[in-house]
């Protein structure tokens, strides 16, 4: 069995075992991953920043776990952890940015049209200029359900929000990009 | 990648367009990424640790005053007992001889009389006519004083608009204050020249009878959200008034 498969308990057990934390640790960065991963990209676009931001996660998961407190699944408190930092960086970008915010919303989708892949034509760049579109908090919603595929109940313990709130928001989202997707 | 039934469907609800769409991944990562993150960050992790434990020298570098250790069981029982003394005074002659010789000198300067008329100034410049009349139409922040500024300045025109022109109730209100029995043979014009040369007292005196929380409710309700400052302007910082009216004054003293 590879640790990626091991129970999110055991992991847990081995973190707050002093001669097993390292291991414990490891174990859930590899569990975790690359789903964390691609959620963080999937806001910053570029893969130095979702490189970092997703460093800095884990450094925080590093200090935090001894105090999680097991009544909430360790995914969710992950996906936490990485949402707030992800939309702390772009809070962080748009300070240290001299221009205003639809212009760093712009700057995304600058940085998605000069990805050498970038294809205007295809469907799912198309798509991926439509999420940049989106109000950070929204962005991270659509991509939470669509491609994460998060339950309601999940997603409003990850962003702390109600679930009228994000089915509305996702909803609304979901208009959006299509319209953008049509116009475009 | 699989979607699940129930979001599947909730998506072909909300969007055939997108819900058609095969979900492809446009970004690409180094070669090897996933397979060194774990220990990369580790490192991260423990480079942090290392330098948080063993940055510091274990030799004591902290240096005390001379003779800290010798006076400082005296200092504690000063403490101590002054601790256990209600009297100021005393408290401070135990605490701090030398403070205790020095209070009273005060090193700050006044102008000669200046206690004996600040009250009267003050009271001069409330009630002056070229105190600030914050304007309802003026972009400030100020909000709140904005506000009770205006119902003050135009308490009259609503009350009389209100309660005249949207009922008949006229008998009531005229009888109890003769400006409202002229401002109901005005017209508007008339009425708004006439209620810029109010003076503060008729204003005040009328507010004293007459003003009710109904009436400013009603007020605010009509006043032009458009022109008001924006919440960040007003929640700035408490000396915004000050800062509004110092500049204005100087402004003022410019044009003359």
């Amino acid at each position: 069995m590879t640790t990626q498969h091991l129970d999110d308990k055991e992991l847990l057990f081995q973190f707050k075992n002093s001669s097993t934390k390292e291991k414990g640790f490891t174990g859930i960065i590899k569990k975790y991953q690359e789903k964390l991963y691609w959620h963080v990209r999937r806001m910053v676009v570029e893969h130095e920043d979702a490189n970092d931001v997703l460093q800095n996660m884990f450094i925080k998961v590093w200090n935090g776990l001894e105090n999680f407190r097991e009544d909430s699944q360790l995914y969710t408190w992950l996906y936490r952890i990485a949402t707030n930092e992800s939309l702390t960086f772009l809070e962080q970008k748009k300070k240290k940015s001299t221009v205003s915010l639809s212009d760093v919303e712009n700057g995304l989708s600058n940085q998605l049209k000069a990805d050498k892949n970038f294809d205007a034509n295809k469907l799912e760049w198309k798509l991926q200029l439509a999420i940049q579109q989106l109000p950070e908090k929204q962005r991270a919603v659509f991509n939470l359900r669509y491609y994460d595929e998060m339950p309601y109940e999940e997603m409003s313990r990850v962003l702390e929000t109600s679930e009228g709130a994000l089915k509305a928001s996702y909803h609304h989202a979901v208009k959006k990009i299509e319209n953008f997707i049509l116009n475009s | 990648m699989e979607i699940r039934n129930d979001i599947l469907d909730e998506l072909k609800e909300l969007s055939p367009v997108i819900a058609g769409m095969v979900k492809t991944n446009v970004f690409t990562v180094p070669d090897g990424y996933f397979h060194n993150l774990d220990e990369t960050i580790l490192s991260v992790v423990k480079e942090n640790e290392f330098a948080l434990l063993n940055g510091f020298s274990k030799d004591i570098f902290f240096e005390v005053p001379t003779g800290y250790f010798e006076n400082l069981p005296d200092k504690i029982l000063g403490r101590i007992k002054a601790q256990q003394i209600e009297n100021a005074d005393d408290e401070l002659r135990i605490l701090s001889p030398l403070l205790y010789s020095i209070q009273g000198e005060n090193v700050f300067e006044i102008p000669h009389g200046y206690f004996n008329s600040f009250a009267d100034t003050v009271l001069n410049k409330a009630q002056s006519k070229t105190a600030k009349v914050v304007s309802l139409h003026k972009r400030t922040s100020i909000f709140k004083y904005a506000v009770a500024a205006a119902i003050a300045g135009i308490m009259a025109l609503g009350v009389y608009q209100f309660v005249f022109k949207t009922n008949n109730s006229t008998g009531q209100f005229a009888m109890l204050d003769p400006l409202i029995q002229k401002g109901i043979k005005m017209n508007d014009k008339q009425f708004d020249t006439t209620l810029n040369n109010l003076s503060e007292d008729e204003i005040a005196s009328y507010l004293e009878k007459n003003g009710n929380v109904n009436d400013i409710a009603e007020l605010t309700s009509g006043i032009d959200a458009n022109n008001l400052p924006s919440q960040d302007d007003y929640l700035l910082d408490d000396k915004t008034l000050d800062n509004y009216l110092n500049d204005d004054n100087d402004s003022k003293q410019k044009d003359n």
